[in-house]
């Protein structure tokens, strides 16, 4: 008898449970660094989840619900973060994050979980390297760096490089390592490889250094809190030389803090030029809520290359480029 | 190394060592005549820069107006945290007050990254300030000058206020006994508001001297120089005003000289510089400047 009690209990909470999943929404949980060092970035992704959210709100005919959680740019917090998206808000993926340290500290905790999850922007391997549950919707920084350094020695037209990198990031160090791998592969030298470490706003020593090493390109693999000072301050130290950057600093505020030091500043990035052919519809400024995917207004260049060298394997390569023209050297840079 | 790289160098540390020193007079002040090490100087620090950034951004304020009215304002802020979070536990023991301005500290960050949101903000810098003069080879930015030379008038103007003036007298009385001082008939609580006004308005002036060095502003951007010169103020011997200043000019002179001279240390920059720091205070455990400790039963 109380044998049957609890099987037609059960048989009633499997109904339930059944008619509900129909309706059930699909949970995707999203981690990012909403505060702390990394916020900036961090909140600009939030609002492209809630963008792609608002404009498709439901898949299979399942509404889509999206519970952000912010992992303060911290490597504990993110574990944390992921812990609380699986354990109590029982999301079925994860979506996250910006800064590869942290996707790194919270893979660890999807994996064991079994739950999967999608890295937004995280272009170090190690994110997903061993991993049966993390994927990743970006490049990876081999190829990032080994671009970036094809781009400096074809198109920049130099063999010289420096590189100043965060030593306190996964993401700097590896992409460093990629980009001078590539140089020096290709046949170039890296004239100094110099380090600073995340929330640094002095880098007049080593900029000092590397100016008197006199290099074609100094590649600086930074989050762009940094890497606006950095270029600002070399200029104001009387660097002529190129200044490459990376995806991190793509972000329209550079221009806001360097003002016309950033002049002629080059970076890889993701391909995201409205124009692009086989460009999504979803990542065309979004006519629905009026505003734009991309977050920065860049006027066509005349070389497309420019902002997105080879970063795409569908952008054949324009044969023997002539060199970019340095930028012209300011009033005060003259030797 | 050429005679040019060295100079360029030099001056590169001393812009930086005064910003350290700006910074820890305001701790030490705090620190001698309260005995408290109040860590929400970083982020009071921070709401300098920002009431600047507002003057001028939003109030479209002349750039001296704004910097008057940001140090106006930053000083009220530094005498409310005091009335909310250490008046109350005055009579508490000092770790307590401790604790509470680390309380202070976190939340004001907090608040900011919500209230103004995590993106960075430039900050206008004044041509005057702002343009490269070549000298040779040497270039050389006028801050590199002003900055040294505010720190002084401000740490006179502050000597002048602790050693010649009837609030000074108090906050000196105030800083040896503060029981026999209430009972003497000193405002005990008036005077620790106008240090913990004047605390805040230093703060103000080298948060508005930081931005204009790297003019980019955050709500994190206290934390690290507010550590740095706390640092700068305990070697150089914390409660000493001149100390303050000694020890931000050697924090900044360690810092860049180190990679000046071992650039392939670049990364360890901040553990060299420490390692340093602990030695001198092994020799001189009260710091350079500081007092003999005396035991307080």
């Amino acid at each position: 008898m109380k044998k049957l009690a609890v099987l037609m209990s059960l048989m009633v909470i499997l109904g339930l449970a059944g008619s509900a999943l129909a309706e059930e929404p699909i949970r995707i949980g999203v981690y990012l660094p909403l505060t702390g060092q990394n916020a900036f970035g961090g909140q600009l992704e939030r609002d492209g989840i809630l963008m792609a959210h608002e404009e498709r709100p439901e898949v299979l005919g399942r509404k889509v619900e999206v519970i952000v959680v912010d992992n303060k740019s911290d490597k504990v917090e993110a574990a944390n973060a992921v812990v609380r998206l699986i354990e109590k808000e029982k999301v079925h993926a994860i979506l996250g994050t910006y800064g590869s340290s942290l996707a790194m500290a919270g893979g660890e905790v999807s994996e064991k979980a079994g739950i999967p999850v999608l890295g937004t922007s995280c272009t170090n391997p190690l994110v997903t390297q061993g991993k049966k549950y993390y994927f990743r919707a970006c490049y990876i920084d081999p190829l990032q760096g080994s671009a970036a350094a094809k781009f400096a020695m074809d198109l920049l037209g130099t063999k010289k490089a420096a590189i100043l990198k965060d030593v306190a990031q996964d993401y700097s160090v590896g992409l460093a390592a990629y980009f001078k791998r590539a140089f020096e592969a290709a046949g170039g030298e890296v004239v100094a490889d110099l380090n600073y470490q995340s929330g640094d706003q002095d880098f007049t020593a080593q900029l000092t250094t590397v100016i008197a090493k006199e290099p074609g390109v100094l590649f600086i693999p930074s989050y762009f809190a940094e890497g606006a000072i950095i270029i600002k301050q070399a200029r104001e130290l009387g660097g002529t030389f190129h200044i490459m950057g990376a995806d991190a600093m793509d972000n329209p505020d550079m221009i806001t803090i360097g003002g016309k030091d950033i002049e002629g500043f080059v970076y890889t990035t993701f391909p995201y030029a409205p124009d692009m052919p086989n460009m999504s519809e979803m990542a065309r400024p979004s006519r629905k809520t009026g505003r734009s995917s991309s977050p920065i207004r860049i006027p066509t260049p005349t070389r497309p290359s420019a902002t997105t060298p080879t970063c795409s394997s569908s952008t054949p390569s324009n044969g023997p480029a002539a060199p970019i023209p340095r930028p012209s050297p300011r009033p005060w840079a003259r030797r | 190394m050429s005679v040019e790289m060295f100079i360029q160098h030099f001056l590169n540390a001393l812009t930086l060592g005064s910003l350290y020193g700006l910074i820890a007079i305001g701790y030490t002040m705090v620190y001698g005549i309260l005995r408290l090490i109040n860590f929400a100087h970083g982020d009071i620090f921070m709401l300098g820069a920002y009431f600047v950034f507002w003057g001028g951004a939003l109030f479209r304020l002349p750039w001296f107006l704004s910097v008057v009215v940001a140090i106006l304002f930053t000083a009220l802020c530094g005498i409310t945290v005091d009335r909310v979070a250490y008046r109350p536990l005055r009579e508490a023991p000092r770790i307590s007050a401790l604790i509470s301005s680390i309380g202070v500290s976190f939340f004001i960050q907090n608040l900011s990254i919500v209230t103004f949101t995590a993106i960075p903000r430039a900050v206008h810098v004044p041509q005057w300030l702002g343009q490269v003069h070549l000298i040779g080879k040497v270039r050389l930015l006028p801050l590199a000058i002003v900055v040294p030379i505010v720190s002084l008038l401000l740490t006179s103007g502050l000597l002048w206020v602790v050693y010649r003036t009837k609030p000074g007298l108090a906050m000196r009385a105030i800083s040896k006994d503060i029981e026999t001082t209430r009972l003497m008939g000193v405002p005990v609580n008036r005077i620790i508001a106008i240090t913990f006004g004047l605390g805040s308005a230093l703060a103000a002036a080298s948060g508005i001297m930081w931005a204009l060095r790297y003019p980019q502003i955050h709500p994190f951007m206290g934390v690290i120089p507010g550590f740095k010169a706390f640092i700068a103020a305990v070697l150089g011997g914390i409660g000493s005003i001149q100390g303050a200043v000694l020890g931000g000019l050697l924090l900044g002179f360690i810092e860049i000289m180190i990679i000046a001279f071992f650039p392939g240390l670049s990364g360890y920059r901040d553990a060299f510089a420490f390692v340093l720091l602990i030695v001198i205070l092994l020799i001189r455990p009260s710091g350079l400047m500081g007092e003999k400790l005396e035991e307080k039963v």
